[in-house]
């Protein structure tokens, strides 16, 4: 029992040491290398690094894998720590998870400093406006099938996303489209079958 | 049992401050990233707008030029620069090393997504290193 304290004493300094050095990168705006740091810190036992490594792959122009980092397995839960869920927020955002970004955004508010929380109230005014309008059928559709794609591919993270966004976006349309097919594709992820 | 259960206390209290500290490590890593975190918080990218089939396979095509006239660039650049270091160094190199190196450089570099002119000098000084071929001091070039 001790040994394995002592083991995962000096596992997790290590993973901090990584986690210090990403931070330092990510500062520096150096992205890419930040990255490893924090996979690495990932690998050595820290359950903070993934969300960090989420907010680097959003840095690095690759927002699906980070939908994947915060949705997935090890995952900064939502709604405990409000500037990853900003960072999450803006992976939703730009992987086009709106409905996402907004459900995310709307619990960061004034916990993150008065700077971001003008951000996220800005972010959320425009999907408001977004919104406003009933969305178009080929936008369902066009979630329907990167969920369907996705879901081909393995990612189921990313499948969910997208079925989600279809789900809440077919909602707001007066015919529903899209929005019983969405439930169907969610259920047969929830039990694992991939290929929908 | 006495024995083990000394040896277990002994090791027990080496273990303890060093588990202490890493408590204090782990504060410290966790208050550094977030910082970070707090101090890289960008705006959204504005406006948001909701994709369809039709725009989609407009953007697909736009950025697929846009996505191949870069790749150009990055490789030219790319050659220029390595081709500056393999004139830098031409009195006892191989030049047609250099070039060769600078090719395989700028091909890479072009095939790399976050490509640029300072990556793709930089590989171009490692495969002219691995070359044999001298290269300037760092620096030179930019």
């Amino acid at each position: 029992m001790l040994i394995i304290s002592v083991a995962l004493g000096l596992a997790s300094t290590g993973a901090d040491e990584h986690v210090l050095a990403g931070a330092r990168l990510f500062r520096e705006g150096r992205w890419a290398e930040a990255l490893v740091e924090f996979r690495v810190a990932e690998r050595l036992g820290s359950t903070a690094a993934r969300g960090y490594a989420g907010a680097t792959l959003v840095k690095l122009g690759r927002p699906e894998e980070a939908v994947e980092a915060f949705e997935g397995p090890g995952g900064p839960p939502a709604g405990r720590d409000a500037l990853l869920d900003y960072h999450h927020a803006q992976a939703c955002w730009n992987a086009r998870l709106y409905t996402c970004a907004d459900r995310l955004l709307a619990g960061v508010g004034e916990r993150s400093g008065p700077r971001v929380a003008g951000e996220a109230a800005r972010a959320r005014a425009a999907i408001a406006k977004l919104l406003s309008t009933e969305p178009k059928p080929d936008s369902v559709d066009w979630y329907l099938a990167r969920c369907e794609e996705t879901a081909r591919a393995g990612r189921q993270v990313l499948a969910r996303a997208y079925c989600s966004e279809a789900k809440a976006l077919g909602g707001r349309r007066q015919d529903r489209r899209g929005v019983a097919e969405a439930e169907a594709k969610l259920s047969r992820l929830a039990a694992g079958r991939e290929g929908l | 049992m006495k024995r083990i259960a000394l040896v277990a206390a002994a090791a027990a209290s080496l273990a303890m401050p060093a588990l202490a500290a890493d408590g204090d490590m782990e504060s410290d890593a966790v208050k550094a990233a977030h910082a970070a975190l707090a101090d890289r918080a960008e705006p959204f990218a504005m406006p948001p707008t909701l994709p369809d089939a039709a725009s989609d396979r407009a953007k697909d095509v736009s950025f697929g030029q846009q996505g191949a006239r870069k790749k150009a660039d990055a490789a030219r650049k790319a050659q220029d620069e390595a081709g500056k270091q393999g004139k830098d160094s031409a009195k006892d190199a191989d030049v047609d090393a250099a070039n060769r190196a600078a090719q395989g450089a700028a091909t890479s570099a072009a095939g790399a997504a976050n490509a640029d002119s300072h990556a793709a000098a930089g590989q171009a000084r490692a495969a002219a290193v691995r070359d044999g071929t001298p290269s300037p001091p760092p620096g030179k070039g930019h």
